[in-house]
């Protein structure tokens, strides 16, 4: 390598150092002083180009050194915290603990991906639906744990992290959606819509179609009118259980309890008899009820 | 101990004893030092530190045509050289008494 491949070299070497200019001004002068000196190669006597650059910045300074300083500062301090927790015992069972979950981690990472990869594919969802569903996860599992179980180079540890990455993500995206598609439907509340009125739809499964009040005693008491805090009447939805009101001693108010109910089952049957397929009042053995509101019971 | 470690704290007051001397080319201050002991000095470190000293405002610099070579670029100590010079020298001198008295108390 003559004097100038040499210092080029060098010049390669130093790269973007922001006082380049000043730093190599005379090393052509330099280095041809010393290469006039002797015979031996300037390689031999200096050393590789890289290694007599890097000498060179780290006697003059200078950005380069430290913005290689700056870079390694977050991985220093990481490596550091770490150091300094593994002194506590906790922490220590903990990392002892990790390797431990890793092939859990390595299975759920299949199946996650494979639910990424059947949403993509069709409609979302977070379990499979068929048996071709069934196929894909087992597949994506074994090619999950078959990755980890690879103690690979860089090219299948880059992969390894991207495919951790993304699996996080789903499992999060998952869970949030869980989280808002189950939100309010799992509460057992009575949900009441704003309005006049107001419809009892439900606790629970079987939900809420007719109300039953009892005195303190325990008589049933009947004409109960129900309102809520707004003074808006409370009804209910009694035809999706299967029941209509009874309307056979006129219009009911829909908001006084216990409802008078017939089942929709046996309406429909003298449905058969009617000209204009409606339901008809039928004359009811029990006597309607007062117009008005009686607090007196009745059996 | 290894020196080089040592020579990497006393680079700077090294080459400011060499110009202090007389004014010198780059290649000549690196002959001068290992002349003087300092043989593990690297050509790059001499070289990277005399142009930091220039860049520091400490050195004077000029070029003398050569009839066998290339034209060199001589360094002196100006103003700010010298009293750099002056100041760590003296520190230089009473962190070896230091360590001399150290080392007198240190292993018998």
């Amino acid at each position: 390598m003559t004097p100038e491949e040499y210092a080029q070299a060098v010049r390669d070497a130093v790269g973007g150092h922001p006082d380049r200019e000043e730093l190599l001004e005379d090393l052509d002068d330099h280095l041809l002083e010393i290469a006039a000196e002797s015979d031996v190669p300037l390689e031999d006597r200096l050393g590789p180009p890289s290694v007599y650059a890097e000498e060179l910045m780290a006697a003059y300074g200078g950005r380069a050194e430290s913005r290689q300083k700056r870079r390694a500062r977050p991985r220093e301090w990481a490596l550091g915290a770490h150091a300094t927790l593994l002194r506590q015992g906790p922490y220590q069972s903990f990392v002892a603990f990790l390797p431990e979950l890793r092939p859990g981690w390595w299975v759920l990472r299949g199946y996650l991906l494979a639910m990424l990869l059947l949403s993509l594919s069709g409609e979302g969802r977070i379990v499979p639906g068929s048996l071709a569903d069934w196929a894909v996860v087992a597949v994506a599992v074994w090619a999950s744990v078959w990755l980890g179980r690879r103690r690979g180079g860089r090219p299948a540890g880059v992969l390894a992290t991207a495919l951790n990455a993304v699996s996080v993500l789903v499992l999060l995206a998952g869970l949030m959606a869980a989280e808002s598609s189950s939100g309010p439907d799992s509460r057992p509340v009575a949900m009441v819509e704003p309005g006049p009125n107001v419809l009892l739809v439900g606790t629970g499964a079987k939900g809420v179609y007719n109300i039953k009040p009892y005195a303190k005693d325990g008589t049933p008491l009947t004409d109960v009118y129900l309102y809520d805090q707004d003074g808006n009447p409370l009804t209910t939805d009694p035809e999706s259980y299967g029941y209509m009101v009874d309307r056979s001693c006129g219009e009911p108010i829909l908001n006084r309890y216990p409802l008078p109910l017939v089942e929709l089952k046996s309406e429909m049957a003298k449905k058969g008899r009617l000209k204009d397929g409606m339901p008809v009042p039928v004359p009811s053995s029990s006597g309607c009820p007062a117009a008005t509101p009686s607090p007196t019971p009745t059996k | 101990m290894d020196s080089s470690q040592l020579l990497k704290g006393v680079l700077d007051l090294a080459v400011l004893a060499v110009l202090n001397e007389r004014d010198g080319y780059g290649y000549d201050v690196v002959r001068r030092l290992r002349e003087a002991g300092l043989e593990e000095v690297g050509d790059a470190s001499v070289y990277g530190t005399l142009r930091r000293l220039f860049k520091a405002g400490a050195l004077t610099s000029y070029v003398v045509a050569s009839d066998e070579g290339p034209h060199r670029k001589y360094y002196g100590l100006n103003e700010v050289g010298r009293g750099m010079y002056a100041t760590s020298a003296k520190t230089w001198a009473s962190f070896a008494a230091t360590m001399a008295s150290l080392l007198k108390e240190g292993p018998r």
